[in-house]
């Protein structure tokens, strides 16, 4: 039993023999990764990312920047773009805009927020904002694969998929790695399901997507007119058959798929149970603000705590509406009023249960926005955006980094797409650059072949 | 191995330090775990050396000077001997065997921040590969291959095994052999009765009667949908352009191509020049051009705001990643950024290898942003299209008649063809109505005026304008002049203005008509000019009067602008005729739209028609091709034309025969299938784009130098190879290349055996991996290209050889000792692809519509599964009818959003070349045969198929149609305890049980036919069948 398995066995004690099976299911082959896992002590035990599609303009959010509120509406040096790619503004005139929305000092950290943001404002404290971030793609596709896979080749497994093949899931009874989606507010980019694919890891690491209509994952209902009962017996019959070939044939891969049928049952079960929100109190139900199930961000960050609280490693809420070519102004409160409070109920929810301490929060987008106006909204940006982390390991009421003053470039403690993803491994205790996968006679990282290092700066 | 530099500085200490460890003190080596005697004798730099080397050093000590550390290089013998790591044949004194016993953690290589450990057999290995000399090898893949003829498959895994004091397995049974064959060479399981006679003729001779049903299924059609499955995922085929708003392309012309060229065993050489360059071979066929559409089945994109050359740089990086992956087993991806790490790829070979695709006509953004690199307007012809359904996405596209329905058409018209026989024969008096039609058409009666626009008229025409230069009203006699009936209409124009009038049929005008119209100038706010427009067949008549101020069709001149005289009297209703004749219209060109235009002022439109002598409205009916019969005397002795005239009768009549009924069905079907051609974005070689070298991939830097098209420099080794896309498909498809038919073969190997003889199927580069058999290897490739690239005889050779039909179940401890079957000591159990698993159910249940080839399709699919696709919105719909159930290879591969089940059971979703598919084995699969409708139906299909053959020995013919084989007791026992529970609860629960073979488009049988709880319970027995491990499985 490696440290893993271990683990896994020991947080599941009680559930005896099927946890054993279950841990051999999910945990990571070894063969491939060169050390046992965890590397180290973890952090935290799981990641939630809200992934902000579209690209939220760091600009009304988090990184205010006087200086370009007061060259508004003037030409943006050129000292600044000279030579460097532009999306939707490459070759036209090039105006600065300023700051759209008002920011003021929160917590006693006095952390610089947009007043976009009144709820998640609550928590300066508890969260610390990163203005350096930069990426490599300036378009939503490839930029999103960039951000989940560390690659803009598709086809590379995404980091939920590779937290899982490193530490394996610790829920029995649903995936380790679940996708929701939300949109409004702005434009709904296409989001492929590239995004959480397990790429060339082994299929039960992917991400699976569950929908806010009809079942919410594929083929988890029965079919018509089969009682659960019926289902069930039918899954006896099979698993008793492949019992006995299994003696006849010796194959390994049958015990495995006794497994599955047991488990696919079990999440036939567990997964009405986890969207059943009747037991969640009125008091909690307020905090989010939402009516569940109606497919809202908020309704999402519930249901990412209820998968937190069932052991699911890897959970990601995309809300796709951050895309503001136009009317930045109206769109990003439009856009923040979407995610504002299930975001912030979400860090307190997990707070009061105490698995904050136990939990990382990633909020942020594919990239930023330019300081140049397009129209009345602001054009895709990759040299400088704002993200924010929460939960175990952080340190919280910091900002970490700095933009110029214009917000354009990082210039200060830059931090790249594969820095954020190897200081996530870190809390999760692994080394990012010893995480490995042989495929195709090559060791394949998630932080890529160029050096990546863990912001230590930001740990607590 | 950074410190080596600094240890022969100090060579004093060093060498103090190295005879201090403790395994040079004494003359024996440390210890050897592996007691072989004289293992410097065995040892082979391929085999044994160079993957150490690789996967440990090479890294820093390898092929790319940037990550070079101390100027060593390990992968050259001479480069490692000056660099004084290795001194041949004196391990005690190579500094490499120092530093990696070293127990100094600063020194110790690799060293830990790589991660890398060696183990204590391969220190051991690399120490008595340097006391035996040190002698490095060519890389194996890149030499050519040598057999001995007398060899055989069997005689070279035999001796394999041999080592391994090993021997081959038992054949298998008979009916597991024969499952395989068909899963392996067709995809397709056997029927029941197939297995009762393959089992019979082996028993006779097992040789012959292999040989019979390996040909047999080599031959039939369905041999090439099987092979075409891995192939579609090496070529990244998809129907779909995969980035962002990821819309369809129709590229199904492709995938037909691939599963035909496999059926008609095309030799793989061929295949693959067609595929790079079929569109630059001499007088290219059609299939050519179709298989060169290769080029264009990478991703693309129609984002908003992406630049053209960051997408011209990711298409061309693509390309050059599928063609060296699929066709060299090369991972050239590497060397976008950097020379590689490990392959003497550079990245100029990179950008060169790019080069070859840079006469692509295309464009990177698929927006109104990008650009081609040429006028594609010199590259269309009648079958190349810029537009499809009248949009410009992703051309340019080949046109390609429909075959299908070309065949479909033809089918009909033979029928109707023998309907109007019969039905002549039924009602004689046809003949004579037909002529008493064709003298009515003929005849003329006094003339008279036929309206169009008219208020009293039972069909009004729709009526629009251009509002922002005109005032439309439509006034009343007490607002103002109107002629006819109750309203006219009053345009007030500022500039040139007009309104449009769409019939609400198109008429036919005859060339003796006159065409009239009512108008009324406004007396104080006269027009300076007014026009009539008509519009139909190819060109736009215009006549006016008045002045030249209307500047529509004025260019033209001619009847697009032809003056009829000066304007009208004003103040007063006037009739403006224009004799057709004048306009030079023609009968056969059907007028659908009149447009009513003057330049200023205001004016009254009224009532317009047509005077003529003939009928109209009858002759409006006719297509073309009958009006020119009718108008041209005695146009009917022809046979031809008479046949044509009694069609149009007999479909514009009522029926009077049932013939005649049939008839009037039939032509519906055929305008039905009226797709008459099938398109797919082509390869045009244009001029050529100029392709530099990015600096670490970074398309935005354009300093790098020009680079011109050229394979991989060493693999060349200096020949000169054309720099045509065809240069390079030839220089991948020749013999003498040491990668392409091995590269094939192992995919092939891997096919039949689960596992590539080298199982890194995908790279022959240095870190792939040595061949379990490298002398079997290179005898399949050379009986390759020796039997001139011939698919069909290799995989013939392949299943008649003992080594392809031993047991997979052999027992003992073979299968936990070698779980991937890299010894041959047995067969192997093999999961089918994702596509089989759907076929398999199909198949057994007689649902599967064995069609070959045709468009995509699209099996049920959950709800909602599209939502995320956007630019534009998309909603599923799922194939009716036989489309329904058509083989999984044929299935509509979205590619952000491939289908579920396909993805479940790991199809890859074709954004990249993939050579192999991940081997899983999740609850999301259970969940997939458990619940999927596709199963549930199938089931319920077979079911009915053997209820209605009889209810006897159910539980066995279930498990035989689906399994090929009988229950045993233990397995018969279950079965038939569940079919009886089942069979209780669906009595006691008829309505579950009515839903439940409701499932799926297909009816199911009536209850009278059969009772509804014993369809249901034969069907969850059925679904139990199918959901085995043994059902998703070739053995």
């Amino acid at each position: 039993m490696n440290a893993i398995n271990r683990r896994t066995f020991l947080n599941h004690g009680l559930a005896g023999i099927g946890s054993l099976a279950l841990s051999r299911l999910y945990a990571a082959e070894s063969s491939d990764s060169k050390d046992k896992l965890p590397h180290y002590n973890p952090k935290i035990k799981r990641v939630i990312h809200l992934c902000m599609a579209g690209g939220p303009s760091h600009l009304e959010s988090f990184d205010y920047k006087k200086e370009l509120e007061k060259l508004h509406r003037q030409d943006m040096p050129s000292s600044f773009t000279k030579g460097q790619q532009l999306a939707q503004l490459q070759g036209r005139a090039l105006k600065c805009m300023g700051p759209q929305w008002k920011f003021n000092k929160h917590g006693q950290s006095q952390t610089e927020i947009s007043e976009i943001f009144p709820h998640i404002a609550k928590h300066a404290d508890d969260i610390c904002v990163i203005r350096s971030m930069h990426t490599e793609q300036i378009n939503h596709d490839p930029a999103h694969t960039f951000m989940n896979t560390g690659s803009i080749i598709p086809g590379r497994p995404s980091m939920g998929s590779w937290v899982l093949y490193g530490l394996g899931s610790e829920s029995q009874n649903l995936p380790g790695y679940v996708v929701l989606t939300s949109a409004g507010g702005g434009q709904g980019q296409p989001i492929s399901s590239r995004q959480w694919s397990n790429g060339f890891l082994p299929g039960h690491l992917q991400g699976v997507e569950f929908q806010s209509a009809g079942s919410p994952v594929h083929y988890v209902q029965n079919p018509a007119g089969i009682s659960d009962q019926s289902q069930k017996n039918v899954i006896d019959a099979v698993n008793q058959l492949n019992g006995i070939n299994a003696k006849r044939t010796e194959h390994r891969d049958i015990a495995t798929r006794i497994e599955q049928y047991e488990l696919a049952f079990r999440m036939q079960t567990a997964i009405p149970e986890l969207m059943d929100t009747k037991g969640e109190t009125q008091q909690t139900l307020d905090l989010y603000g939402c009516k569940p199930g109606d497919g809202s961000f908020a309704s999402n960050c519930l249901l990412a705590r209820r998968l937190a609280e069932r052991g699911t490693r890897f959970i990601q809420l995309y809300h796709r509406g951050w895309d503001h070519h136009g009317q930045v102004k109206k769109g990003t409160a439009a856009t923040a009023k979407h995610v504002d409070q299930g975001t912030s109920a979400l860090i307190t929810d997990l707070k009061q249960r105490g698995m904050l301490d136990e939990t990382l929060i990633i909020w942020g987008g594919e990239f930023g926005r330019t300081p140049m106006a397009q129209g009345s909204g602001r054009d895709h940006h990759i040299k400088a955006f704002s993200i924010f982390l929460a939960g175990g390991g952080i340190k919280g009421g910091i900002t970490h980094g700095e933009t110029d003053e214009l917000g354009y470039g990082v210039a200060k403690d830059p931090v790249s797409v594969h820095d954020l993803h190897a200081t996530m491994l870190h809390l999760l205790g692994m080394q990012h650059d010893a995480l490995t996968y042989k495929t195709q006679g090559l060791d394949f990282k998630l932080t890529g072949v160029e050096p990546a290092r863990v912001v230590k700066e930001i740990l607590s | 191995m950074k410190k080596i530099a600094k240890i022969i500085t100090f060579s004093a200490i060093a060498t103090v330090s190295i005879l201090a460890l403790p395994q040079f003190t004494s003359a024996k080596p440390e210890p050897k775990k592996n007691t072989a005697p004289s293992i410097q004798e065995d040892i082979s730099y391929n085999r044994d050396i160079r993957p150490i080397l690789s996967d440990k050093c090479f890294f820093c000590h390898g092929p790319d000077p940037e990550t070079r550390e101390e100027g060593l290089r390990l992968d050259i013998r001479e480069e490692a001997i000056k660099g004084k790591a290795i001194i041949p044949g004196h391990p005690e004194k190579s500094p490499l065997i120092d530093l990696i016993y070293t127990h100094d953690q600063t020194k110790i290589m690799p060293p830990p921040r790589s991660h890398k450990k060696l183990t204590n057999q391969e220190k051991q290995l690399l120490s008595d590969w340097i006391k035996a000399g040190a002698e490095y090898e060519p890389h194996w893949a890149y030499q050519a291959p040598k057999r001995k003829n007398q060899d055989t498959i069997d005689s070279l895994v035999a001796k394999n095994l041999k080592r391994k004091g090993l021997t081959l397995a038992n054949p298998t049974n008979p009916s597991t052999l024969l499952r395989r064959l068909h899963f392996d060479i067709t995809g397709l399981p056997p029927t029941p009765e197939e297995v009762t006679a393959f089992t019979k003729a082996h028993a006779s001779d097992p040789h012959q009667a292999v040989a019979s049903a390996t040909d047999k299924l080599l031959a039939s059609p369905h041999f090439g949908e099987r092979m075409a499955v891995k192939w579609l995922d090496a070529v990244r085929y998809a129907d779909s352009v995969g980035y962002h708003g990821d819309q369809s392309s129709e590229v199904s012309l492709f995938r037909d191509y691939v599963i035909n060229s496999f059926n008609k065993d095309l030799p793989y050489d061929q295949f693959i020049i067609e595929q790079i360059a079929g569109d630059l071979l001499p007088n290219p066929t059609t299939s050519q051009r179709i298989a060169s559409s290769y080029n264009r089945l990478g991703q693309m994109s129609q984002e908003g705001g992406i630049q053209d050359k960051e997408y011209i740089a990711k298409y061309q990086a693509e390309r050059v990643r599928t063609t060296s992956a699929s066709f060299l087993g090369s991972t050239m991806a590497c060397a976008e950024c950097h020379d590689h790490k490990f392959d003497p790829i550079t990245a100029k070979d990179f950008y060169s290898f790019a080069a070859y695709f840079s006469d692509i006509l295309e464009k990177g953004a698929w927006t109104g942003d990008g650009k081609y690199q040429d006028d594609i307007k010199k590259y269309l012809k009648p079958n190349i299209l810029l537009k499809v359904n009248n949009r410009e996405r992703y051309g340019p596209y080949l046109k390609v008649p429909d075959q299908d329905n070309i065949a479909k058409n033809k089918k009909i018209e033979a029928q109707i063809q023998t309907l109007i026989k019969e039905h002549l024969i039924a009602a004689p008096q046809t003949e004579t109505n037909i002529n008493n039609w064709l003298n009515d058409l003929r005849s003329s009666s006094p003339a008279k005026d036929i309206p169009f626009i008219d208020e009293t008229l039972e069909k009004q025409p729709k009526i629009s304008s251009n509002k922002n230069a005109v005032k439309l009203e439509t006034i009343t006699p007490e607002q103002g002049p109107v002629h006819t009936g109750t309203h006219a209409r009053k345009q007030t124009a500022n500039e040139t203005g007009q309104h449009f009038v769409r019939l609400h049929s198109p008429i036919s005008i005859h060339s003796e008509s006159t065409i009239y119209k009512w108008v009324y100038l406004d007396p104080k706010n006269p027009p300076s000019s007014i026009m009539i427009q008509l519009i139909g067949g190819p060109i736009t008549r215009r006549a006016y009067w008045g002045q030249s101020t209307i500047q529509y069709g004025k260019k033209a001149g001619g009847i697009q602008y032809h003056k009829i005289g000066d304007l009208p009297e004003t103040g007063k209703w006037i009739r403006l005729e224009i004799p057709a004749s004048t306009l030079q219209i023609k009968p056969t060109e059907h007028i659908h739209q009149a447009t009513f235009t003057q330049h200023n002022g205001i004016v009254f439109w009224d009532s317009f028609g047509i005077n003529t002598t003939k009928n109209i409205a009858e002759r409006s009916k006719l297509t073309p091709n009958i009006t020119k019969i009718v108008d041209t005397p005695n146009a009917e002795s022809n046979p031809d034309n008479k046949n044509t005239l009694t069609l149009h009768h007999l479909t514009h009549t009522p029926h009077t025969t049932t013939q005649q009924k049939q008839i009037q069905q039939l032509i519906t079907q055929k305008s039905h299938s009226n797709h008459k051609f099938r398109t797919i974005p082509t390869t045009i070689s244009a001029k050529r784009r100029v392709v530099r070298l990015l600096p670490r991939g970074d398309w935005t830097n354009q300093d790098g130098p020009i680079v011109q098209p050229a394979p991989p420099e060493f693999l060349t080794k200096g020949k000169k190879i054309g720099d045509t896309r065809l240069d390079l498909a030839k220089w991948i498809a020749s013999p003498d290349n040491p990668l392409t038919a091995r590269v094939f073969v192992n995919k092939l190997w891997s096919q039949f055996f689960g596992s590539g003889l080298s199982n890194s199927i995908g790279d022959f580069g240095l870190q792939g991996e040595y061949p379990s058999n490298p002398e079997l290897l290179d005898w399949l490739a050379i009986e390759f290209t020796k039997k001139n690239w011939s698919i069909k005889q290799l995989i013939r050779t392949i299943v008649l050889s003992k080594t392809y039909q031993q047991t997979s179940t052999p027992g003992g401890t073979f299968i936990k000792q070698d779980p991937f079957n890299r010894l041959l000591a047995r067969q192997t159990q093999l999961r089918l692809p994702a596509e089989l698993i759907r076929d398999n159910a199909l198949a057994v249940s007689g649902l599967l519509n064995p069609k070959i080839g045709g468009r995509s399709v699209f099996p049920y699919q959950p709800k909602g599964y599209y939502r995320h696709l956007n630019f534009p919105k998309r909603t599923y719909k799922q194939s009716t009818g036989e489309n329904q159930y058509r083989r999984g290879i044929y299935t509509h591969w979205q590619r952000t959003f491939l289908h579920p089940m396909l993805k479940n059971f790991g199809a890859p979703a074709r954004e990249e070349c993939s050579t192999e598919r991940p081997d899983a084995n999740t609850p999301l699969q259970a969940l997939t045969l458990l619940n999927d409708p596709t199963f549930t139906e199938a089931a319920r299909a077979l079911a009915t198929k053997l209820l209605k053959e009889n209810s006897d020995n159910l539980v066995q013919r279930t498990m035989m149609t689906c399994l090929s084989r009988q229950p045993t007791t233990e397995e018969l026992n279950i079965l038939t305890k569940l079919h009886q529970d089942e069979l209780k609860r669906f009595t006691i629960d008829p309505r579950a049980a009515q839903k439940f073979i409701s499932v799926g488009a297909s009816p199911p049988p009536p209850p009278t036919e059969i009772p509804t709880p014993q369809l249901a319970a034969a069907t969850s027995l059925a679904r139990t069948i199918l959901n085995l491990h043994e059902a998703i499985t070739r053995y």
